[in-house]
């Protein structure tokens, strides 16, 4: 994809730190509207940790983020969220004590919206998850490992994000439902335009979905290109694919 | 029988201030995980202003009753809020990346200085007011000649506490604040992913904490008829036991523990000694501790905030 268009996030230099540990040591990345980007690496390569920086969590101690234009690196974290950054986090992160329609409202309550817009919002993400339909009532926190998955990033969508990060979506679940999940994120990107920054261990599933990727070992982008042609790299392929996890 | 039924109404009249007073207790426990030792301060202080407008009402001419106790209420409640929302900022949001027990020596702090300022801005007396509201009804008469009395402010003690009860469960449950104020509770990184101010919810769930203390301290004030600036320590410790009785982080526990101990307090007066009636209270939270941990309702799967 040409880089002609400005980019809607553009991270530059970003370094962030828990305490005395660099968890990012200076990081380079864009997206360009309209695409999904994957991020690949091993376990605690900053994956995670670069989402939440995005969010300002942790504040970035050198470097930049810019949203469409603006410098978002001092903004405080709901101040982000309202911009229609949504995230769909490590750990799903689920109200537990809420119901699944609590948990969804939650979405919507981060972007004004008459209740019209919330209406079709929620209508859509229950189209994509025909389960949450079952489970609204129910409380998140006795929700199987799959539908909180789905609920995340139903909860995230219920803002109409610009931009939707994901953070391992497919963990612990069984193919299926990955399969599920994916599809979901594909329709999403093809028909409403989503931009989506996914975060995969996986990465066979996130670079084929992925129009771009980039890889990330201890801190640092060591690799970036084509989704499809970064998984022909043999060294992808010795470090994420073969030898590595899942396939 | 008649007695019983005497010690009861009083009980519950008691209970309602206690609860009022938990309510705040723990609320804000559900939300930034601290005891705020000032919120019996707090109530005392709504007591207080309570006091100060009632005297510029009559002095000023005013003599209609209801209009009186309303613009009371919320005189003090407004008042009262702004001292909660104070005391939050001041002595607690400095303090939050702190280790864990910097905020409660702060609050044991900020109750001593809420308790002295009112002590010399006030005077150490206690101070009395004539009973704003008289008469009551009888409702049995026994041959033995006990009457079971159920007085006008003892109505209008209960009436206001479920009417504000039933307006903050509704908050809670229904509003977008409500759900703002769970999801600090449940998870506040994820609520400020989604867009919630989580500095600003904490400040208000301190509002409404304070404002429902004010309540319980115009109550107190109709109710027994005095203040002094000393109020708030005992009527503090018991509502703290009541919150924790109930289960610390419930709420409908913190109601329902300033009900038994209003009761227990009350129906031990009655039957055994006045003296001991704090010994009883204090006991009765001892051995449901040991036997419930989490108190009555405290238990993980209960709504909580």
């Amino acid at each position: 994809m040409s880089t002609i268009t400005t980019p809607l996030l553009a991270i530059r230099g970003l370094r962030a730190a828990y305490g005395k540990i660099e968890a990012l040591k200076g990081v380079d990345l864009d997206i360009q509207p309209g695409e999904i980007v994957a991020l690949i690496g091993a376990n605690g390569a900053g994956k995670s940790t670069l989402m939440m920086s995005i969010f300002g969590r942790p504040r970035a101690r050198a470097g930049h983020i810019t949203f469409d234009g603006r410098d978002i690196t001092g903004l405080a974290t709901h101040e982000i969220a309202r911009l229609r950054i949504a995230q769909s986090p490590e750990g799903r992160r689920i109200f537990p004590r809420m119901t699944v329609a609590e948990n969804l409202q939650m979405g919507a309550d981060a972007t004004p919206g008459s209740d019209a817009v919330r209406a079709a919002s929620l209508e859509r993400v229950l189209t994509l998850f025909p389960r949450l339909q079952e489970r609204l009532t129910q409380r998140g926190g006795t929700l199987s490992g799959g539908e909180q998955q789905m609920l995340a990033i139903g909860r995230a969508l219920m803002s109409r994000p610009r931009l939707l990060l994901l953070d391992e979506p497919s963990l612990g679940l069984a193919p299926l439902i990955t399969r599920q999940i994916f599809n979901a994120i594909r329709t999403l990107n093809r028909e409403d335009g989503l931009t989506v920054l996914i975060v995969e261990q996986n990465a066979n599933h996130a670079l084929r979905l992925a129009h771009r990727g980039y890889v990330m070992v201890n801190g640092l982008i060591t690799m970036a290109g084509a989704g499809l042609e970064l998984l022909q790299r043999p060294e992808i392929r010795a470090a994420y694919l073969e030898g590595g996890r899942r396939v | 029988m008649d007695y019983f039924l005497q010690q009861l109404i009083n009980g519950i009249v008691l209970g309602s201030i206690y609860g009022l007073i938990a309510i705040g207790y723990t609320m804000v426990y559900g939300i930034v995980g601290m005891i705020n030792f000032a919120h019996g301060d707090i109530f005392m202080i709504g007591g207080f202003i309570a006091l100060i407008t009632f005297l510029i009402l009559i002095s000023i001419g005013l003599t209609v009753v209801p209009v009186i106790l309303l613009i009371v209420l919320l005189v003090s409640m407004a008042v009262t809020a702004l001292y909660g929302w104070s005391v939050e900022r001041i002595a607690y949001r400095p303090l939050r990346q702190s280790f864990r027990l910097a905020p409660m020596l702060s609050a044991i702090g900020m109750s001593f200085v809420l308790s002295n300022f009112s002590q010399v801005a006030q005077g150490a007396r206690v101070k009395p007011v004539p009973p704003i509201i008289t008469g009551g009804y009888t409702l049995h008469e026994s041959d033995a000649g006990f009457a079971v009395q159920l007085s006008n402010v003892q109505i209008v003690v209960v009436v206001t506490t479920i009417v504000l009860l039933a307006i903050f469960t509704w908050l809670v449950a229904r509003t977008r604040f409500g759900r703002d104020m769970r999801a600090c509770e449940q998870d506040q990184t994820m609520a400020a992913l989604l867009g919630v101010d989580v500095d600003r919810t904490i400040s208000m769930t301190f509002v409404i904490g304070a404002a429902l203390a004010a309540v319980a301290g115009v109550m107190y004030l109709l109710y027994y008829g005095l203040v002094d600036f000393f109020m708030g320590f005992l009527a503090g410790i018991k509502a703290f036991t009541a919150a924790v009785l109930g289960g610390i982080g419930s709420l409908p526990g913190a109601m329902l523990g300033g009900l038994a101990i209003g009761l227990i307090e009350t129906l031990w007066s009655a039957y055994f000694s006045v003296e001991y009636k704090d010994v009883a209270a204090f006991s009765i939270l001892i051995i449901v501790l040991i036997f419930l941990p989490t108190g009555l309702l405290g238990r993980p799967e209960v709504e909580k905030v």
